[in-house]
């Protein structure tokens, strides 16, 4: 009788979800969203290979496009090992409300399960919303998985909103500026390192004084010190 | 239950993520029995990069915790009312005498232990304390098993549940449930505030006359999508023990554990049973 079958139901390793939320409105037509389309594009072989050296997480990916309204661009979350990226286009205005509205849908528990590791959510834009991004944010932030989500944001160009990208995040130093093609491909890239800093994360105490760098209620999952310099890049402004 | 056997089934396994990383397990779990009182705790050091020493912090969280609880049940048999003072006492203090105990104690093994491994001399400085603490940080689950209560201790993640011969999987102490990868912990300063703990007269569980206790690291709950599959496997597991017996499925446990953290979350897993 040694060799019984293990008892109980189907294993499964955590699910980690990672969400780029990209404005598509008007002023990021031409090269903003043609770096944006191609750059993201281009992570995917990293993350999978940084998810194939993780097999104890689950990374599970979704674009979620925001413009004149909102939209889910992959419908259901992908596993990195089938998703492909759609080229996005830019029209519109920024409707940044919708889209925390649509966010905060698929953070609530279910569909959202409780047993994942926390979310990661890439914010992209290089406006200022224009719709009531206020009240859907504080909707975002009031759930259980909102307040824990890592938020990144990239903020694309010198007419981003940096405050209403940190008040997002919940955190200045993660709001990563973008002033030109260059950076924004480094801040794309780094950004998408950010499944693997939270994919294999050991516990830690409920210890806010610990998390000091942050002021939101998010323990900070990911290194900052391997964030790209500013350096020379700065050349070219955008 | 007075005078009935308790078997008890256990393991421990190193998480699949942790022996591709080289990392040792942070789990310990120590069992006791003392005369008609079984003594169950495991703990699960966190394992952080902040936490270096959290194997070490969850060896002394289940020995204090043995050592706390044997000093309260030298009572027990004392005379026939020692059993109900003893109860009363765990039902008062539980959540604050005890639970602060637990917490000092820790400390003050964790201080002593750091100071005898590192040489140095004076660590009453308030300010690096917290950091010693914290280097050591671990939760805590124990269960006291008397023929007329039992005592449940909870501080941090894990689970902590009952499966009866009617199939109904319930937890002895309910905790709020921390979403993501934080967890109370021993560290904390006034950690026991954070304790949880419930201590219930055999008379009034009703579980039939069969029924087991399980203690585990959330390594195993963390291996199943939804906690409605985790407990119908708790209740497999139980099914196992009461159809092939406690000693055909401790031969087998660590080689479940072993599939379940590989195909699951990859961490520690620590798993006791305690049939009654």
């Amino acid at each position: 009788m040694a060799g019984l079958k293990r008892p109980g139901g189907e294993l499964s390793s955590r699910p980690l979800h990672f969400i780029w939320m990209v404005d598509c409105s008007g002023s990021m037509f031409g090269e903003k969203i043609g770096t944006v389309n191609h750059a993201i594009q281009d992570t995917i072989p990293e993350m999978l290979d940084a998810a194939n050296n993780n097999p104890y997480a689950q990374l599970l990916v979704r674009t979620l496009r925001f413009s004149d309204g909102a939209s889910w661009v992959t419908t259901t979350p992908t596993k990195i090992e089938e998703f492909a990226w759609s080229d996005l286009e830019a029209d519109g205005v920024t409707n940044l409300g919708a889209a925390l509205n649509l966010l905060s849908a698929q953070l609530t528990i279910p569909p959202m399960s409780d047993r994942a590791l926390p979310p990661v959510i890439v914010l992209l834009s290089d406006g200022q919303p224009t719709d009531d991004y206020k009240t859907e944010l504080s909707k975002l932030l009031s759930l259980p998985w909102g307040k824990k989500a890592v938020r990144i944001a990239i903020a694309i160009g010198g007419d981003a909103d940096k405050e209403v990208l940190a008040e997002f995040t919940g955190n200045k130093e993660l709001v990563l500026e973008a002033k030109n093609r260059e950076m924004l491909v480094k801040m794309i890239k780094w950004a998408s390192t950010a499944a693997s800093m939270v994919s294999s994360p050991a516990s830690q105490s409920v210890d806010r004084e610990s998390t000091a760098v942050t002021d939101s209620d998010t323990p900070l999952m990911v290194d900052l010190d391997t964030l790209p310099s500013l350096g020379a890049d700065d050349a070219d402004v955008w | 239950m007075s005078g009935e056997q308790i078997d008890i089934i256990k393991a421990r396994v190193r998480g699949a993520s942790h022996k591709l990383k080289g990392i040792e397990c942070q789990d310990s779990f120590k069992i006791s029995q003392m005369g008609e009182v079984t003594v169950l705790a495991v703990a699960d050091g966190h394992g952080s990069d902040s936490c270096p020493h959290s194997r070490t912090g969850s060896e002394i969280a289940v020995n204090v915790f043995h050592s706390l609880m044997k000093k309260y049940c030298l009572v027990y048999s004392h005379d026939a009312d020692s059993p109900k003072t003893l109860e009363a006492y765990f039902k008062r203090e539980g959540n604050h005498a005890i639970a602060k105990a637990i917490e000092n104690e820790w400390k003050s093994r964790v201080e002593n232990n750091y100071r005898k491994r590192l040489g140095s001399g004076n660590l009453g400085d308030a300010k690096i304390l917290p950091q010693i603490w914290k280097l050591h940080g671990t939760t805590l689950l124990g269960l006291v098993i008397t023929p007329t209560f039992y005592f449940a201790f909870r501080l941090g993640d894990g689970d902590l549940l009952c499966i009866n011969h009617d199939g109904v999987v319930s937890d002895l102490v309910i905790d709020e449930k921390i979403l993501g990868v934080e967890t109370h912990s021993l560290s904390r300063e006034n950690a026991w505030e954070k304790s949880r703990t419930s201590t219930i007269s055999t008379g009034e569980m009703d579980v039939g006359r069969n029924f087991a206790f399980m203690l585990s690291t959330d390594g195993f709950s963390n291996s199943y999508p939804t906690e409605e599959a985790f407990y119908r496997t708790c209740l497999d597991y139980y099914s196992a023990i009461k159809e092939h017996g406690a000693e055909i499925v401790q031969k087998n446990l660590r080689k479940w554990l072993e599939e379940t953290s590989k195909d699951g979350s990859g961490d520690d897993i620590t798993v006791l049973f305690a049939v009654v």
